[in-house]
């Protein structure tokens, strides 16, 4: 190993160290005997069954909308697409209790958008679809991002010689740009997914109820103090922990 | 055939001015200039990916110039090939025709057919990304052939090849070309491959074609019979006239003025082409005092059984310097050294202006 490398894997340490040692102190300190107890107790189980259905109807809305708005960032030149790119990565700068505030300013039934939503049947406040705009909203820019960081990689040329074969831009799209994204739409939904399941602070201002287990783990805390919420958090923390590695190995293989 | 009528092209930084061309069915047409002269966004104009803002194109007697590049019928072939890398060779050469609605029987016999003319029957099943150059290159042919184009748009396709490829390449080109008879359009910066495949040409600078007619016609025309020359190598250099005394023009190529005759005057500012072969370039170890010298970097050498083609750089500028092995010995030049390269005055010419 070269010396420079042997000093850059030292000063990366400290930061793995930083990140390793909260998750190891939490494993190890929390007693399974609470994790029966109160971590697959119905209302947990519940929450966990709320939170996920709610993570993964946010990754799906974002990469049907996102995939779309990715590739024509990739490949189209606009007015205003500066602004555009600024306003994707907004939801990173915002503090995600103001998030929850905005989306329940402009999308509860009291709001006209929200009026035109609730006669869809998607009533946001104190609601399940509460939980996935708050969670869509905050993983915008991870969705977006990474989906389009794949369509700059795909050559334009190799869609001009599609077209030239015959393929319609849908058709190209379909059958060329999009198979060729495949990696980063996976990495898109991963990250989305992820950052939805440890949203908090929006889904405590829109949707309290139904308590997903973010919310839950909250409630714990404040209620019962550190043991019990340690106790709720740890499936979570062990589904999502699975859920990573899983798709980085199959990816790392593909 | 194709018909381009006062074509012009607005993009951002670059501009197609007044192109008119036509390429006649099954003729094996070339399109030259330096880079940057708009020869790939000329190809791609004809392919549909750019819009003219003025002027018609048209195959086959049909206004095309508001058709999208699938309703054409044109085949391209990039620098790169373009082969998609998802699928295997044979997925690769049916996808025209499974677009087109091909039964699956019908595709299987046509991608087989076509494989067997280029020779590629032995890789169908490979992964493009495994492939050489001159095989990725075969197979980008067959894509583009099978699916029986008005024409084939071929840009620079054998830039990515090594020298010893690129002469199989050209043989093979010619040999398809004579058994299959179709229509091409091949952009090229290289006089050699020009000369070799095709009989008309159409020579760009700067977003316009300042010559389009017969090869042999070019060869027979005072204005550029210093521009081929025996080796049939020849630079192209941009640069801007900064003077004119006596006959001979002060041209500034990044940087650096060097003098050329001209029996014409040209204003200061104006930009112009000039063209200097290979093989009158003089290449030094050390500044010989004498004018119109330009401090370059040898780049690359190949051995060309006879001679050397010497590669070398100067600031944005490449050259090729054709050298005799005695001279190359002499000079003991190796990649990386620093070298004189001479232009005489009177070996370089004009091309436009």
């Amino acid at each position: 190993m070269s010396r420079l490398a042997t000093v850059f894997y030292a000063i990366g340490g400290v930061l793995i160290f930083f990140l390793l040692a909260p998750l190891l102190i939490f494993v190890a300190t929390t007693d399974l005997n609470y994790v029966l107890k109160y971590g697959f107790d119905e209302e947990a189980t519940s929450a966990m069954y709320i939170g996920m259905l709610a993570a993964t109807t946010s990754t799906l809305i974002l990469l049907i909308l996102g995939t779309p708005l990715a590739y024509a960032l990739a490949r189209y030149r606009f007015p205003g697409k500066g602004l555009i790119e600024a306003v994707i990565d907004l939801p990173l700068a915002i503090p995600h209790g103001v998030v929850g505030i905005m989306v329940l300013l402009a999308y509860s039934s009291r709001a006209p958008l929200g009026t035109l939503l609730a006669n869809l049947g998607m009533r946001i406040e104190d609601s399940f679809w509460g939980i996935v705009f708050a969670m869509v909203f905050v993983s915008v820019p991870l969705a977006v991002d990474t989906i389009k960081e794949g369509f700059d990689m795909v050559d334009p040329e190799i869609e001009y010689v599609a077209r030239s074969l015959g393929a319609s831009e849908l058709m190209t799209f379909m059958k060329i740009s999009l198979p060729l994204v495949t990696k980063h739409i996976i990495t898109a939904a991963l990250l989305s997914w992820a950052r939805a399941m440890s949203e908090v602070g929006a889904i405590l201002v829109v949707a309290y109820f139904p308590k997903s287990i973010n919310v839950l783990v909250m409630e714990r805390f404040w209620t019962y103090g550190l043991e019990v919420a340690k106790a709720t958090a740890f499936p979570l923390l062990i589904t999502t922990l699975t859920a990573f590695t899983v798709v980085r190995v199959l990816g790392g293989r593909k | 055939m194709i018909f381009l009528e006062d074509v012009w092209v607005n993009l951002r930084d670059f501009e197609l001015r007044g192109i008119t061309l036509s390429v006649s069915k099954g003729e094996y047409f070339i399109v030259m200039g330096p880079s940057g002269a708009g020869k790939t966004v000329l190809l791609q104009t004809i392919l549909g990916i750019y819009k003219p803002w003025r002027g018609k194109i048209f195959i086959d007697g049909v206004d095309v110039t508001d058709y999208p590049p699938e309703k054409r019928g044109l085949s391209y072939v990039p620098q790169n090939y373009g082969l998609f890398p998802h699928m295997t060779v044979e997925e690769n050469i049916a996808f025209g025709l499974k677009v087109r609605g091909y039964s699956r029987r019908e595709v299987k016999r046509r991608v087989r057919e076509i494989a067997d003319v280029l020779g590629i029957s032995h890789l169908l099943h490979r992964n493009p990304k495994t492939l050489s150059g001159g095989e990725q290159q075969r197979v980008a042919l067959a894509r583009a052939l099978v699916v029986e184009p008005k024409a084939i748009l071929l840009d620079e396709p054998l830039s990515a090849l090594d020298y010893r490829t690129r002469e199989e390449v050209i043989k093979f080109l010619q040999k398809l070309h004579s058994s299959l008879k179709f229509t091409a359009i091949h952009v090229t910066h290289d006089i050699v491959e020009a000369l070799e495949l095709g009989t008309r040409v159409a020579l760009m600078f700067n977003g316009k074609v300042v010559y389009s007619g017969q090869l042999t016609e070019i060869l027979c025309n005072p204005h550029y019979v210093g521009l081929l020359s025996s080796q049939g190598l020849v630079n192209f250099l941009e640069g801007k006239v900064v003077g004119f005394i006596n006959g001979v023009l002060l041209v500034d190529l990044c940087g650096v003025v060097i003098k050329v005759k001209s029996t014409t005057k040209i204003g200061a500012g104006s930009r112009v082409l000039l063209a200097v072969n290979s093989g009158d370039l003089e290449i030094h170890k050390d500044s010989t005092g004498a004018g119109n010298v330009l401090r370059c970097r040898v780049e690359k050498m190949k051995y060309r059984l006879s001679y050397y083609e010497v590669l070398v750089r100067y600031n944005g500028i490449k050259l090729k310097v054709c050298a005799s092995t005695r001279e190359v010995k002499k000079l003991n030049l190796k990649p990386g050294d620093s070298v004189w390269v001479r232009i005489p005055e009177d070996c370089v010419k004009v091309v436009y202006s």
